[in-house]
């Protein structure tokens, strides 16, 4: 038996944490505990980072696992038998310039390329002839960070849009 | 009673408030420290006061003087360069506080090899010899067997290598970041709170007088970089200049980006950083409105990582007479109780 460990960021909302069960126990993980972290929930704009330990066979069936639950929650960290399998990071950037003008949909294709899943786009228009701007979550695996960090810098000399990152 | 004698080099807003804090802080240092700081030449850029005869100079009436510009007045004044005063005249310690230079150093670094050649301890407030020269000073120094204190430097009052060295012993530093200049912090504070665009923020800095005639250290990033240099070879030992320093300034920052990143649960910050990588950098940055940096007006904050104590945190005034005065006294009582 393995024993894994699963950081979640569920929806704040009635029936999310069920939902994510459902797959664990579909296949055939044997749920130990389960821990809302409440009090980091502050910083995670209405979501609760929530770890779920449990026991499952082997690892081909932690990964049908894995691919489900994915589908209905999202997964932060995922571990077995104290092995690092995933660890994933969310960053805020906020770009500044021309972001229209310069294909915005240029921009989130050459980041999702270097390995980050935009989760969030939120644009600020005032005059078209001004600068415009817009903050893009990105979650990406821990590894691909610096892929993305250097795919921003090119972006920003490129399209001379000022990068502000968190 | 120990007695110790110094000379104070650049006697503008922060020499005089040195002189000042001597002077009302003389009593606490005799009874608290059993020292008995006597100042024996003070400079500016046109010539010194010096008096080795006895108990020093008259701090009260040289503060006086200055302030009405008749320094030059003194009966006792001479024309004669800073350093040649500090090579000269009879002291245990320099405090440097002359205007800082970020590309040559000077008139700091001469100053300092002046102080370490005969034999004196020193402490700035001067950045520009520690961004230009900062392995070579400390070299001079530490091959003399003498100090080089520069508590001043960064971040003005906030003490940060004195908590380092006094509170985080056996830690090893990982990295650091924080906002380095208030200048810059009462401009992005302004731009959100008021929904004002960066040149009006930056008039009323102006006019507040937060900020220079010529703004380009502080907004261009480059005051900020010159402190990213110091804490890198001082906490980090890493042997960096100011040109190793990746920097951007707050000059392209609006009021929109600043409103769209608040919508989101964050505030913009000018943010100098040393990351674990040892890169270093001074960039505007995303911080989380609940995060601890996240400080308004004119502070200044520090993020200290260690691998024992892990995040440390200090908040305090970057600038001001009186609190730059005391980091640089606050290294003067750390000298005399471990040299004297
Ligand atoms: N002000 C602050 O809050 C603060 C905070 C932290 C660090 N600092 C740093 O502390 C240093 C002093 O700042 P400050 O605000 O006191 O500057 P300041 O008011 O402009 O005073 C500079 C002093 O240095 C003198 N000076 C200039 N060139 C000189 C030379 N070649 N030899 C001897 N003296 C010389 C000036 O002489 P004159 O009087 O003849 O012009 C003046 O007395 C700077 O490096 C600054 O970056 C300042």
């Amino acid at each position: 038996m393995l024993k894994c460990r699963v950081l979640l960021r569920l929806k704040d909302a009635p029936g999310a944490l069920v939902e994510s069960l459902k797959p664990i126990s579909g296949h055939g993980g044997n749920i130990q505990n389960i821990t809302h972290l409440r009090e980091n929930s502050e910083g995670e704009g209405g979501f609760v980072p929530t770890i779920i330990n449990f026991e499952i066979s082997d690892l081909s069936a932690l990964e049908a696992l894995k691919a489900d639950l994915s589908k209905v929650a999202q997964i932060r960290e995922l571990s077995a038998d104290g092995k690092k399998l995933l660890k994933k990071k969310s960053v805020s950037i906020l770009l500044l310039g021309h972001v229209m003008d310069t294909d915005a949909k240029n921009t989130l294709d050459r980041l999702m390329d270097a390995g980050a899943d935009a989760r969030n786009f939120t644009l600020s228009i005032s005059d078209s002839k001004k600068p415009s701007c817009a903050l893009i979550t990105l979650d990406m695996d821990e590894k691909n960070f610096d892929p993305i960090l250097s795919a921003l810098d090119k972006l920003s000399k490129e399209k001379g849009l000022l990068v502000i990152r968190e | 009673m120990k007695n110790v004698k110094a000379i104070i080099v650049g006697f503008g807003v922060v020499g005089k408030g040195v002189a000042k804090v001597l002077q009302t802080k003389r009593k606490e240092l005799e009874h608290d420290y059993n020292a008995k700081v006597s100042v024996v030449a003070v400079c500016n850029s046109k010539g010194c006061v010096i008096d080795e005869s006895g108990a020093g100079l008259d701090l009260e009436e040289l503060v006086e003087l200055a302030d009405k510009k008749k320094f030059e007045s003194h009966k006792k004044f001479q024309k004669m360069k800073g350093a040649d005063a500090i090579e000269s005249v009879k002291a245990d310690i320099l405090i440097e506080a002359t205007p800082t230079d970020i590309k040559t150093g000077e008139p700091g670094t001469a100053n300092f090899l002046a102080a370490f050649k005969s034999g004196k301890h020193v402490i700035t407030s001067n950045k520009g010899p520690l961004a230009v020269n900062f392995q070579k000073l400390m070299g001079e120094a530490k091959r003399k067997n003498l100090e080089m204190r520069f508590e001043a430097t960064v971040c003005g009052g906030m003490p940060v290598f004195s908590l380092v060295r006094n509170g985080l012993q056996l830690n090893k530093i990982k990295s650091v970041r924080g906002i380095l200049n208030g200048t810059t912090n009462f401009i992005l504070t302004k731009m959100l709170e008021d929904k004002v665009s960066f040149e009006s923020a930056l008039k009323e800095a102006q006019e507040l007088g937060y900020a220079e005639a010529d703004p380009t250290y502080d907004i261009e990033g480059i005051d900020a970089a010159a402190k990213v240099v110091i804490l890198a070879n001082a906490l980090l030992g890493i042997n960096a200049s100011f040109k190793d320093v990746k920097v951007t300034g707050i000059t392209k920052v609006t009021a929109e980006a600043m409103e769209l990143a608040n919508s989101q649960g964050f505030v913009i910050k000018l943010i100098g950083e040393i990351s674990e990588s040892g890169s270093l950098e001074v960039s505007p940055r995303l911080i989380p409105k609940v995060h601890p940096l996240n400080v308004k007006g004119s502070l200044n904050a520090l993020q200290i990582d260690t691998d024992l104590a892990k995040e440390v945190f200090v908040v305090g005034r970057g600038a001001g007479q009186i609190e730059t005065a005391s980091a640089i006294v606050s290294d003067l009582v750390d000298i005399i109780n471990r040299r004297f």
